[in-house]
């Protein structure tokens, strides 16, 4: 290494370099080059107003939390979808409304007056929860709506004979409005109701 | 020498003459200025002026090429005490040598200027640009070659 030094500083290029800044160093002293530059300091801005040293650390942490926090989000609503039957009133009413068999039950008059009277229930309220869920399991667990009636109708048979058999002496227009109807008189009663949807799930369980 | 001649020289090797390297050593220490709280421990002080100053005059290379053109133009030239003879062999030599490093690649020109004009050593060299010892020998070489390949390629056109 040293060969080559001793080689080039005899290069021409060399002396060129040296040259120019000989020539250059000279002009630059001529110059007043700390005035100028007091100069430009003063009449400039003082500094750079830069953030905190912590601040620009926990900067990447934050945007790396944060790209965690959307990933997270996605995957959770793509993992678990949203239930289609929110723990609203709306939600819920949703939900019959788009079931074919329930559908028809709402369209008659006389059973949207009896929904209405047990909507306004106070105590349906509570019961409106284990309702959903199990209408959220049927739906997850793909059995027709058409079965669902019965299926009730069978648990609340199994779940208070008695009920069931009084339930009867309403007028029905066919053996499937029967099992309707008796599903929402038990709707009710609040025994009857936690009796039967724990038949229900239970009956699930067994599906 | 003192650290802003230092840093004048290394401005002059990017530069395409004394009073733009000057311009371009007075942005350097403003900038140096404005940034001192970006400087952890005043022992590396030097390596750090100096890495500012490769980074201004890199920046500035980039903004103001267009510029520079028009400003030399317009600037005052020196009294030059040397014969014309001299001064016409050695503005050519000049040219030549500039254009020649200019059209260094990058990693290669970096390690030239701060060798040849800043005078620094491999050591700091390696340090401000953070590569080994190593390297920068064997990039001050390559350097080195490719200027004097480029000036002999000019000299044989001119013939």
């Amino acid at each position: 290494m040293k060969k080559n030094e001793r080689k080039w500083d005899g290069d021409p290029i060399k002396k060129i370099v040296e040259a120019e800044k000989e020539d250059a160093l000279q002009i630059f002293r001529g110059m007043d080059f700390r005035g100028r530059l007091q100069e430009r300091i003063k009449s400039g801005p003082k500094k750079t107003t830069s953030l905190p040293l912590w601040l620009k650390k926990s900067i990447p942490v934050l945007g790396l939390i944060l790209v965690l926090v959307c990933v997270g989000l996605i995957a959770r609503i793509l993992l678990f979808p949203p239930s289609p039957l929110d723990r609203t009133l709306g939600g819920f009413e949703e939900f019959f409304t788009k079931s074919p068999v329930l559908r028809r039950i709402l369209a008659d008059e006389e059973a949207s007056a009896r929904k209405e009277a047990i909507w306004e229930k106070e105590e349906f309220v509570d019961f409106e929860w284990i309702l959903k869920h199990v209408l959220f399991s049927l739906h997850r667990k793909n059995i027709p709506d058409e079965k669902i009636p019965f299926l009730m109708y069978q648990i609340l048979r199994d779940v208070d004979p008695k009920k069931a058999e009084r339930l009867q002496i309403y007028e029905v227009s066919s053996q499937k409005d029967f099992y309707l109807k008796k599903e929402l008189e038990c709707l009710k009663d609040q025994d009857c109701r936690i009796k039967l949807f724990s038949q229900i799930l239970i009956k699930l369980k067994e599906v | 020498m003192s650290l802003s001649e230092t840093v004048y020289k290394i401005c002059l090797g990017f530069a395409k003459n004394p009073w733009d390297a000057q311009d371009l050593t007075q942005d350097v220490y403003l900038k140096a200025f404005r940034n001192l709280d970006s400087l952890k421990d005043n022992k590396y002080a030097r390596d750090w002026l100096f890495r500012i100053a490769r980074n201004t005059a890199l920046d500035h290379g980039r903004k103001h090429r267009v510029r520079q053109i028009f400003l030399a133009q317009s600037r005052g030239e020196p009294a030059e005490t040397r014969p014309p003879e001299y001064q016409l062999d050695h503005a050519e030599s000049l040219r030549s040598l500039k254009k020649a490093v200019r059209q260094l690649p990058k990693k290669l020109r970096d390690v030239f200027i701060l060798r040849e004009y800043g005078d620094l050593s491999y050591r700091e060299i390696a340090e401000i640009l953070g590569i080994k010892d190593g390297t920068v020998m064997s990039r001050l070489l390559r350097a080195r070659e490719a200027v004097r390949m480029q000036m002999m390629e000019k000299e044989y056109e001119k013939k």
